[in-house]
């Protein structure tokens, strides 16, 4: 199996192949993980959401048509994500967490990785615009998507993805 | 695909969210496109995590159901539906009885029930085993069709009885129904259940019911002579089945991701 690229293993998972199934897990689920544990204040949710992810994989295998695997991997991850919170929703949900968990802790040495004046333009924006940029442009969210991970109204989302784009080409000049 | 790689350290950073969120954008930017930089990524997440994760994923995939579970979760096979089935069969049984003469009612009935319970037994609306349906790694067609067996039968025998009580040929109802139903299924590959058997229904209600509200003595789809056309329906209906059959998984995802 370890020669196999991801295209063949999915190919394999949707005729029911258990080692292909596996094997692709063993590969993806590490960074999804991580991913939506960045994504979701509460580790035991991204775990669930994890699960769920992968469960649609086996079951929606065939649906995959050639392109990048990991992108296909991380939209059905991004959609689990929302289904999960949705139904978390109805239960009463402390809306401030996940900013309160986003603040950027001190800059370490390992961050030296050269992004250039976008990079900077990016770290100067507020970490409420900046999660905001990265459910909309990152993880090719919806506005409606976007507000349900983030946990504040439509409008805000708007107004936060119109106030970083001016915030970054204001950086940019 | 590029020059540009996640080392292990980078990697480690990530995990333990010491990237800050341009660098951590770039490295999830690129593990989506680098299946090298995915693996090196993966292994820097707590493998221990991940190993009780894929137990508990492989759980949630082991149970596969089997097709008599099936049998007994089907809405078709409930009291209430079994009691709906007697009293339109002895309804129908009754007039025909006291009226012999026009176009037996029962004729008319009989293949509709076998659809309404298909309807019904299919429809994630009322199933309320449907979550339990979408996570479950059988074929659509499969599950499809021992539900289309539950109904069939819980339909059948009681109008068979009929069929036998008022001396009507159980082959000139039988037909239709059969093409009625492999109809409907043919339609699922393409059109919600719901839908499918709605036209399937209408289809009948076409060649039947209208004539006869119109005293037409004998509606062309009752005539004895059009048993085989419904029979070559039947087996038109199987093929198309059979060949679109992984087009069943669309509707096998969309009763079950419907929350």
């Amino acid at each position: 199996m370890d020669n196999v690229s991801d295209d063949e293993l999915l190919a394999l998972i949707a005729r029911a192949n258990t080692a292909a199934f596996h094997e692709l897990y063993d590969r993806h689920a590490g960074w999804l993980l991580l991913r939506l544990k960045r994504r979701c204040a509460d580790p035991g949710l991204a775990e669930e959401v994890l699960q769920d992810t992968f469960v649609s994989v086996w079951r929606s295998a065939g649906t995959f048509t050639a392109g990048s695997a990991g992108g296909w991997l991380w939209t059905l991850a991004s959609r689990r994500l929302v289904d999960a919170l949705r139904r978390a929703d109805r239960a009463p949900r402390k809306a401030s967490e996940p900013v309160e968990t986003a603040v950027p802790g001190p800059h370490d040495e390992l961050c030296d990785l050269t992004y250039g004046d976008l990079g900077t333009a990016l770290s100067q924006l507020s970490p409420e615009l900046r999660q905001v940029l990265q459910a909309t442009v990152l993880d090719g969210l919806s506005t409606r998507e976007a507000a349900v991970v983030l946990g504040i109204p439509q409008g805000t989302v708007k107004t936060r993805a119109a106030r970083a784009r001016a915030e970054l080409r204001a950086g940019l000049a | 695909m590029s020059t540009w790689h996640i080392d292990a350290q980078a990697a480690e950073a990530y995990a333990d969210g010491r990237l800050d969120d341009p660098a951590a954008w770039s490295l999830e930017a690129h593990v989506e496109q680098c299946s090298d930089c995915a693996l090196v990524v993966s292994s820097a997440a707590d493998p221990l995590a991940l190993a009780q994760l894929r137990e508990l994923i492989d759980q949630r995939l082991r149970p596969r159901v089997r097709g008599f579970v099936w049998l007994t979760v089907t809405p078709a096979l409930s009291t209430a539906w079994l009691a709906a089935v007697a009293g339109v069969v002895l309804g129908v049984l009754a007039l025909d009885l006291l009226d012999s003469t026009s176009v037996p009612l029962l004729l008319l009935v009989a293949p509709l029930l076998p659809l309404l319970g298909l309807a019904i037994g299919c429809s994630a609306a009322v199933d309320r085993s449907a979550e339990l349906m979408a996570s479950t790694p059988m074929p659509a067609l499969q599950v499809l069709l021992w539900r289309a067996a539950a109904v069939l039968v819980v339909s059948v025998p009681p109008l068979l009885l009929a069929s036998l009580a008022t001396g009507t040929g159980a082959l000139r109802w039988l037909a239709p129904s059969a093409a009625l139903v492999a109809l409907a299924l043919a339609l699922a590959t393409r059109l919600r259940v719901e839908a499918a058997t709605g036209f399937a229904a209408a289809l009948w209600v076409a060649v039947t019911l209208g004539p006869a509200a119109v005293a037409v003595p004998s509606p062309p789809g009752l005539r004895g002579g059009a048993t085989p056309g419904w029979l070559v329906l039947t087996a038109v209906s199987l093929v198309l089945l059979a060949l679109r059959q992984d087009r069943l998984d669309h509707w096998h995802n969309r009763t079950g991701a419907g929350r």
